[in-house]
């Protein structure tokens, strides 16, 4: 009898980690896999793709907003920082990071930013940098994560104007030589 | 019965496994997670991209909203079923009817049964402030459905439920605040086949 006890016990302490263990895990799951969809789609790290915008027949992220341009940049930051450069245009716009578990750490958008174009370093927990002049420093809580810019389509006569706009956002590492 | 110690370890095992991947599973389905706020048929939290998300809440937005930003830049009001409580399904007809949110911009767009737009030969997927018609009063009503309607129309897919995401974008500081304070549309079903 008190075998049993002890294997039931057993069973539903190791059941009890095993669900805590799935759960932290999916978001970081779900990371890795949209990752791997870009590398599918011929998509290196450290590189701004610019997004068509989003039909019935996008599969790449789920709820997507149709009245969003998007342009995506799967980053690493384990070994250099990362410049990211956009020109901001007079509708909604944002840039917003996201760490490895899927936390939106830091975003900003068209009203707060104080320079356009914009001009901002994403470097790694606890690395040293030099600032390139008067950029805007983002620390990523982890080496690795996504950023997402986001032009709002207020007026479709206006998408070929911001698909340009978009088309010159990029992000590219910032070797530092330190 | 004896089980050999090796082979009652393996049993135990994978035992765990079964139910503590299936009651993670289960759990992040449900829509427990995302239920902080309901008003009517819409369901929000104001932790959904926050840092301070507890694991359960990150991980049902990573599998139905990656990529969602924190409330002080967007709020995402989530639909799955109508006033009544039941699932939005496709082949009922619904009006969804409202006024203005205090947002800089908002929007409504119906997805399907897999989270993904609804494929129609228009490429309707959504209505925002902009593009919506209204009355005198500056309200209007939106048709979610199969069948084409003159104005309005939000096309429903061929089969299964369907959803529906309300987005504001740098809503006003008091919605932020309190996601549940604004008058949020109404879903009313008015008939199926």
């Amino acid at each position: 009898m008190r075998r049993w006890l002890f294997r039931i016990l057993a069973t539903l302490a190791l059941a009890a980690v095993f669900h805590v263990l799935t759960v932290m895990a999916l978001p970081r799951a779900m990371m890795v896999a949209f990752s791997w969809k870009g590398k599918d789609l011929g998509q290196r790290s450290n590189v701004l793709y610019h997004q068509p915008r989003v039909t019935a027949d996008s599969r790449v992220v789920v709820r997507p907003s149709p009245d969003l341009l998007y342009s995506v940049c799967a980053y690493d930051v384990s070994k250099t920082p990362l410049r990211f450069s956009a020109s901001v245009p007079d509708t909604y716009w944002s840039l917003s990071f996201f760490a490895s578990n899927t936390d939106n750490f830091f975003v900003i958008n068209d009203r707060q930013v104080k320079t356009n174009p914009l001009d901002i370093l994403l470097v790694g927990p606890g690395m040293s940098y030099n600032n390139p002049g008067n950029a805007q420093v983002v620390t990523s809580p982890s080496d690795r994560g996504v950023a997402i810019i986001r032009i709002l389509i207020t007026d479709e006569g206006r998408i070929e104007e911001l698909t340009k706009v978009q088309r010159q956002a990029s992000c590219s590492p910032f070797d530092q030589g330190l | 019965m004896k089980l050999k110690p090796l082979f009652e370890v393996l049993v135990i095992v994978l035992v765990a496994l079964a139910i503590g991947v299936g009651s993670a599973v289960w759990v992040i389905q449900s829509f427990s997670a995302t239920e902080a706020i309901k008003a009517g048929a819409w369901t929000t939290n104001p932790l959904i991209g926050s840092v301070q998300a507890d694991m359960y809440l990150r991980a049902y937005v990573a599998r139905t909203g990656l990529f969602a930003l924190s409330k002080t830049e967007a709020l995402y009001y989530n639909a799955f079923t109508d006033e009544n409580g039941d699932p939005l399904r496709a082949d009922c007809d619904y009006i969804i009817e409202s006024g203005d949110l205090p947002a800089r911009w908002w929007s409504i767009t119906a997805y399907d049964k897999e989270h993904f737009l609804i494929p129609n030969a228009l490429n309707r997927y959504s209505y925002n402030l902009k593009n919506l018609r209204r009355d005198e009063q500056g309200r209007y009503k939106i048709h979610l459905s199969q069948t084409p309607k003159d104005q309005n129309w939000l096309p429903a897919p061929r089969q299964g439920n369907m959803s529906l995401t309300l987005r504001a974008y740098n809503p006003a500081q008091a919605l932020a605040q309190n996601m549940g304070s604004a008058e949020l549309p109404r879903i009313t079903k008015a008939g199926c086949k």
